[in-house]
């Protein structure tokens, strides 16, 4: 069975290692092998590692999520931006056709009182000349 | 240790099944048991419909005169609730602006916030329509003033409570939405046939009440857009989330046959026409008879289709094609076509006219006071004996004469676009009575339109071929590119082509002989073929004294027409016959058409008379010629 990485009574080989127990542990101090570093240093530059290592890939995924999220807003900022001018452009594409259909309105008018004007002169009298001229 | 720490684990892992459990049962209950419901309310609260109303095409005469356009407007709102609270503030900044009385103005708003206030229905005051119809030139200037009017509220610092209600009222008080209005830039000319438009109750603005207007209404319509899309909070639609977007169609522009400065002409002299003679109505219409195309038609009294409840409903009848009625002597042109055609007179055949009184299967017939003897075919048409055509018809025999007279199309509707005409009433032979050939000949007991008269007529000016009526000649786009093009279109022949030519002789000899009863139509350099008639009116049981309905068609020239003019004159007060008081209406009409049209002259000149018009201005009348 594997010792609980969180119980401290029961798993820091340390607590285990009693002088003689194990080589390389403080009771072969005057051995002939090399002098290794004492176990709860190097589990402690693990642990160091492993959080740094954490904190990266955190930070990471954190820095990621950002951009998404920044990348949502700016997306949705430009869709709104261009929705505005949309709007804008259709709403001056309206106008200018109102305009437009007024001034055809407005000439419609003019022309009309110009064949009035013109049928004025359709007078009993003209009209007896212009069957003896035609 | 180990059992504690699985009995945690195991507790924590159960939440969190029982967290899950709720979460995915109150997804289930929310997203499949109740999807609809949501999603109503979602879309309710998301989704916007907005529908883009299409624009009604405009109607043009046949040289790309406009008779009919639509105009944008703004139909002018109020907002109730802006407006409960201070009715007399708001009516007296606001009336003066839209041209109305204050006073009126806020009597309106407070019955209908009473009323709204009355009824049980709890969708809070609305809006209430102020002004239809404000043209946007109009708006424009009060939006602006609008916006820059206080409503009481102090110039000074606001508090935020009230730049908001100023804010509200200056832009949300008065409300405008865009709208059409029909325009008729020629008035009342030729009213009974374009008709009117009145509210659409079809998702259109405008929709065609009346004449041409309701007849190609969906044509003129065309198709409504309609736009689905989100809309952000705010209520304003995101463009770039449609879900449904259904381009809208523009309707079709309608160019129609008729000539705008003749229907002038012809509108012009149906005024004076109406003005000496006093009639209860007065109409013409003017054929080309190579192609059937309706060139003008005119009705007095008539109606402004701008506002046409303003006038008598009466006045919105298109007489010519929806009134049939006993034309008299006219039809005498269709019954010696016939007898022509049968082959059983020719013009020089003599007929006993019984010295103007001839009493036939106990039925009293008269050549209206005169006494003829013997006449020629010829001086039958020429001096409209009565008596000469009913033995002219007798010779044909009741059958053949009916099958021939209904070949011009009497009986049935002669399918010109327009709505209610009568398909004209002559019963069948074997409902007649033993006189009934001798009426019919005579243009009585039979009712036709003027419509079908001058489409007979024409189809004698055609040579024997008789055409369908032709008003609209094509049907354009929006952007102005061709859609439908209408063409003539042959009924078939009715008559021989040398039936046709005689016809036209003798009806020359009507007018140009000097001893005819239309002498009054002649023109100086152009010769006219044509008949007068005077038909009494009946009441449906007896002809009422003193009551006649003047006519006189008329083609010019009269060796090859190219026109075909009908004149009615109905119940004229001060004569009795076609010959004086539709007559002159044709000459004066077709004086004018024949220079309009430039058709050139086929008569020697009649020198004028000392005194007479020599040094006189000389004028046309303001007409300019055209080819056509």
């Amino acid at each position: 069975m594997n010792p609980n990485p969180f119980d401290s009574s029961t798993s820091i080989p340390q607590a285990k290692n009693a002088p003689g127990q194990f080589a390389g542990g403080p009771a072969d101090a005057g051995g002939s092998g090399p002098v290794p570093a004492p176990a709860g240093g190097r589990l402690a530059a693990a642990a160091d590692r492993r959080w740094i290592k954490g904190a990266v890939v955190g930070t990471a995924v954190f820095l990621v999520l950002l951009f998404i999220v920044y990348r949502e807003v700016y997306h949705n900022h430009r869709l709104y931006e261009v929705n505005r001018l949309r709007a804008a452009e259709e709403l001056q594409r309206r106008e200018a056709q109102e305009l437009l259909r007024l001034h055809v309105a407005h000439e419609a008018y003019l022309e009309a009182e110009l064949l009035r004007l013109e049928s004025q002169s359709h007078s009993p009298q003209n009209i007896q000349t212009a069957l003896i001229l035609h | 240790m180990k059992t504690h720490f699985s009995n945690r684990a195991a507790l924590l892992f159960g939440l969190l099944a029982v967290w899950l459990a709720a979460l995915e049962g109150r997804l289930f209950y929310l997203q499949i048991l109740h999807h609809q419901e949501w999603q109503k309310m979602a879309d309710k609260y998301q989704l916007t419909t907005r529908v883009d109303q299409s624009w009604r095409g405009p109607i043009l005469d046949r040289n790309g005169f406009k008779l009919a356009l639509t105009v944008p407007v703004k139909d002018v709102y109020a907002d109730l609730s802006l407006w409960s609270n201070r009715v007399d503030l708001l009516s007296g900044l606001v009336a003066p602006r839209l041209r109305l009385d204050p006073a009126g103005l806020a009597r309106y708003v407070r019955e209908n916030l009473a009323r709204r206030q009355r009824s049980s229905d709890d969708q809070g005051p609305g809006v209430l329509l102020l002004k239809r119809d404000l043209s946007p030139l109009e708006w424009a200037p009060i939006a602006e003033q609008l916006a820059r009017e206080n409503f009481g509220l102090p110039v000074g610092h606001l508090s935020t409570r009230q730049r908001a209600l100023l804010n509200d009222l200056r832009h949300g008080a008065v409300l405008v939405r865009d709208a059409q209005c029909r325009y008729y830039p020629e008035g009342e000319l030729l009213a009974q046939v374009l008709g009117f438009v009145g509210a659409g109750d079809d998702g259109h603005w405008l929709q065609g009440r009346w004449g041409l207007e309701s007849c190609w209404d969906p044509w003129l319509a065309g198709q409504n857009g309609i736009c689905v899309s989100s809309q952000d909070a705010t209520g304003h639609e995101l463009a770039f989330c449609r879900v449904t977007n259904t381009p809208v169609r523009d309707g079709a522009g309608m160019v129609l046959t008729i000539d705008l400065p003749l229907q002038k002409i012809v509108e012009d002299a149906l005024a004076r026409a109406v003005a000496r003679h006093h009639p209860v109505s007065a109409s013409c219409v003017i054929i080309r008879p190579s192609t059937g195309e309706i060139l003008a038609l005119g009705i007095r009294p008539t109606f402004s289709p701008q506002a046409p409840a303003a006038g008598p409903q009466e006045c919105w009848r298109n007489l010519v094609i929806s009134d049939r009625r006993e034309v008299g002597s006219v039809f005498k042109v269709i019954t010696l076509a016939a007898a022509l055609d049968l082959g059983v007179v020719n013009l020089d055949r003599q007929i006993f006219c019984e010295n103007g009184r001839w009493v036939y299967q106990k039925s009293v017939l008269h050549d209206d006071g005169n006494s003829y003897a013997w006449l020629s075919v010829w001086e039958c048409l020429a001096r409209s004996s009565n008596i000469g055509f009913a033995k002219i018809a007798l010779l044909a025999g009741p059958g053949p004469f009916y099958d021939a007279i209904t070949r011009f199309g009497f009986t049935r509707p002669t399918g010109v676009p327009l709505p209610y005409e009568t398909p004209g009433f002559i019963r069948s032979p074997t409902n007649w009575t033993a006189s009934s050939i001798t009426r019919v000949a005579i243009g009585q007991e039979c009712a036709v339109s003027q419509l079908q008269l001058a489409m007979a007529c024409a189809a004698i000016a055609n040579d024997g071929v008789l055409m369908h009526p032709w008003l609209v000649r094509e049907l354009v786009h929006a952007d102005g590119t061709p859609w439908v093009r209408y063409g003539p279109a042959s009924v078939g022949r009715v008559v021989r082509v040398e039936t046709a030519r005689t016809v036209r002789a003798a009806m020359e000899f009507v007018v140009e002989s000097g001893t005819g009863t239309g002498t009054a139509a002649a023109l100086p350099r152009h010769s006219v073929a044509g008949k007068t008639g005077t038909a009494q009116i009946s009441d449906g049981h007896h002809y009422v004294p003193g009551s006649y309905y003047c006519s006189f068609i008329g083609m010019v020239p009269a060796g090859k027409p190219e026109l075909v003019i009908a004149v009615a004159v109905d119940q004229p007060k001060d004569s009795a016959y076609g010959g004086l008081v539709a007559a002159p209406v044709f000459q004066e009409i077709a004086a004018q058409a024949v220079v309009r049209f430039n058709i050139p002259p086929d008569k020697a000149p009649v020198p004028p008379r000392p005194g007479g018009l020599v040094g006189a201005p000389i004028a046309t009348g303001g007409l300019v010629a055209i080819n056509h």
